[in-house]
């Protein structure tokens, strides 16, 4: 089990055009950590896990395995696994074999493969499988079988590339457990690549943030979502996405619609009237007026557009009385992180920001008609307009 | 097929009888024995069979080979791929005239390796369009693995991707070999000596100056035929295979 550093490594693809995959990033992964990479396809995340493998070779830089320089080494030489989003199992030999492929190659005595090979059926639940071939198999059970030929490795780190990608929803929840749990047992460095930033959140000690070849942020789970460095973090992590609109400082506060909250404790770049700003605020952060936790909060009108139940929730699309967001990186988080440009575009069209907002299940609100919709000011999140830098986070 | 067998074992005077006999009830092999007096005889399958087998494993190594370099390392839309298999849309019979003088050159007319060489060179550009296909069909992904589980990339190729493959290595060698097998027109430039004819070239022999000999060339063919139907036969199943070129997931 080793540490993985990276130092300034480099890579770009020179195609029909330049593509700048890996933008001399330096990365220290701890041993035994469990390190996401995250962003939208092409922020160069598989790219960073490739370099690691040794399976693409950096136009600079250098990378380690705890001391030891690797960037020269061929794959079978770094001790690494890797898993595959398409599990990459060898089709013509039977599960057992698959398994026990990369130890045979090492010249592992047979006893020992066979125990081993045992030892993990058994743990991945894959003892009546092993005499099959891939071909016979379901995509979970592939799964299990790419992630035993990896663990049966004993390597330093685990390398996995969207694993869950080709997994339905059901069996997605169950495998990341399953992860969890091993990850506990095994404590083995894992590198995870994936674009689901649910993925990223709920298996991550530390979550990288990834854009065109380069780390936007790198930091846990809770950390990413309180406190996002730039727009872009703040619009890609959070499931629904957060809500944002344009605002001026006036007197120190600012206007949504006809309701004035106060900026009063919030530490700003400058309190300057008339600055401009972004205000965040994240849909499970509003209430329905009439289950709002504190009669102080300040309350909004909306337009309700859309009312769905979703058991434990209501789940409203309404429009506000503010003016909507259109920035580059907002719509490019928005659609990486997979969420639909409906509201950022509807909201474009009538000049009114379009929020999503997670109400209590027995909301009277309905469709086609106004709301009021009340939020705890404590959580707003204000962004530097001109830089999408985060000034001030909930508190 | 069945009425060849039957003209090569009857008597001449029944060739032409009417209504038709399929086996004549005065079988004789007097034909097969025949053969030995021409040209070269049996020894011209066996040049065949020489011929075939140097030609046909040399060219599969080469262009096996050369299509997986191809199939993996794809530059600038694949031009060296389609400028190595746009050889064969080059007539043989252009080449013949100067395959002579260079063989001439060489020494080569009458031998073997006369014949091997260029059998193998004609027959490479169609080893890479096949193979090329196959090892296309192997995701990249399943030798990844097998690198970053401890294999170079030779062993990869080897332990890996080429038993994959099988069922389009077999199809194209048999393809090769028939090509190889049939082969007439250079083939009767180079053989000069019963030492290399080779079976396709002597078969026409047997059309002498005012007679076909039916029962000797039928019992010729029939030989000549024999290597690839029972090749056919025992590499059946991996025929269709090839020509669908099966899916192969990982």
């Amino acid at each position: 089990m080793s540490s993985i550093r990276l130092d300034s490594a480099r890579k770009v693809f020179r195609g029909r055009d330049e593509v700048v995959a890996a933008d001399s990033v330096s990365l220290l992964i701890e041993e035994g950590e469990f390190f996401v990479l995250v962003g939208p396809s092409g922020s160069g995340k598989t790219t960073l896990l490739r370099l690691i493998a040794g399976l693409e070779e950096a136009d600079s830089g250098k990378i380690f395995l705890d001391d030891d320089d690797v960037t020269d080494l061929r794959p079978r030489d770094r001790d690494i696994a890797m898993v595959f989003q398409d599990y990459a199992l060898y089709p013509q030999l039977s599960v057992r074999d698959n398994i026990g492929f990369g130890l045979k190659r090492r010249k592992v005595p047979k006893d020992r493969i066979q125990s081993k090979v045992t030892e993990l059926a058994k743990m991945l639940e894959l003892e009546n499988l092993l005499d099959r071939k891939p071909g016979q198999l379901s995509g979970g059970q592939r799964q299990r079988v790419a992630l035993a030929r990896a663990i049966a490795r004993e390597p330093r780190a685990f390398l996995m590339d969207e694993p869950l990608s080709n997994l339905d929803a059901n069996l997605r929840a169950s495998t990341r457990t399953q992860l969890a749990h091993l990850h506990q047992n095994l404590k083995t460095t894992t590198v995870f690549v994936t674009h689901d930033q649910v993925d990223a959140m709920s298996l991550g000690e530390r979550v990288a943030v990834m854009r065109d070849g380069r780390f936007e942020q790198i930091d846990t789970p809770t950390e990413l979502y309180e406190n996002p460095a730039s727009l872009f973090v703040a619009a890609f992590i959070g499931s629904p996405p957060i809500n944002l609109f344009e605002a001026e400082i006036q007197n120190g506060n600012i206007l949504i619609g006809d309701t004035i909250v106060s900026l009063g404790s919030k530490s700003l770049n400058d309190r300057a009237d008339g600055r401009g700003l972004i205000i965040g605020i994240r849909p499970m952060d509003f209430e329905d007026h009439s289950y709002a936790l504190d009669p102080n909060w300040p309350r909004i009108t909306v337009d309700v557009l859309v009312r769905k139940s979703l058991g434990s929730e209501t789940e409203l699309t309404v429009a506000v009385d503010a003016r909507p967001v259109h920035r580059e990186d907002v719509a490019s988080a928005l659609s990486g992180a997979g969420f639909s440009a409906d509201n950022l575009m509807e909201g474009i069209a009538r000049d009114n920001a379009i929020f999503n907002v997670r109400a209590h299940a027995k909301t009277q609100a309905i469709a086609g008609s106004k709301w009021q919709i009340a939020f705890d000011p404590d959580r707003l999140y204000v962004f530097n307009r001109e830089t999408g830098e985060l000034e001030c986070g909930p508190q | 097929m069945l009425w060849m067998i039957g003209v090569a074992i009857k008597p001449a005077s029944e060739y032409w009888d009417s209504p038709p006999v399929w086996i004549s009830k005065e079988s004789t092999i007097q034909h097969f024995i025949n053969i030995t007096r021409f040209n070269a005889g049996y020894r011209a399958l066996l040049n065949s069979f020489v011929v075939a087998v140097f030609a046909t494993s040399i060219s599969m190594i080469i262009g096996t080979a050369a299509a997986y370099g191809l199939a993996r390392l794809r530059q600038r839309g694949d031009i060296w791929a389609i400028f190595f298999i746009s050889q064969r849309i080059l007539p043989p019979v252009a080449l013949v005239i100067p395959l002579f003088l260079l063989m001439r050159q060489f020494g080569w007319i009458d031998t073997y390796q006369g014949l091997i060489l260029p059998y193998v060179a004609m027959n490479i550009p169609f080893v890479v369009w096949m193979m090329r296909g196959y090892f296309l069909e192997i995701p990249t992904a399943i030798e990844e693995s097998a690198m970053t589980d401890g294999c170079s990339r030779f062993s990869a190729l080897y332990f890996v991707v080429l038993p994959l493959v099988r069922p389009g290595l077999l199809a194209t060698s048999v393809f090769v070999w028939i090509f190889v097998w049939s082969e007439f027109l250079i083939g009767l430039f180079i053989t000069q000596t019963s030492a290399t004819t080779t079976a396709a070239v002597q078969l026409p022999s047997f059309t002498i100056a005012n007679d076909v000999l039916w029962g000797e060339m039928a019992a010729f063919s029939l030989l000549m035929a024999t290597p690839i139907l029972i090749m056919g036969l025992l590499i059946q199943r991996y025929f269709v295979r090839g020509l669908t070129l099966g899916a192969i997931k990982g």
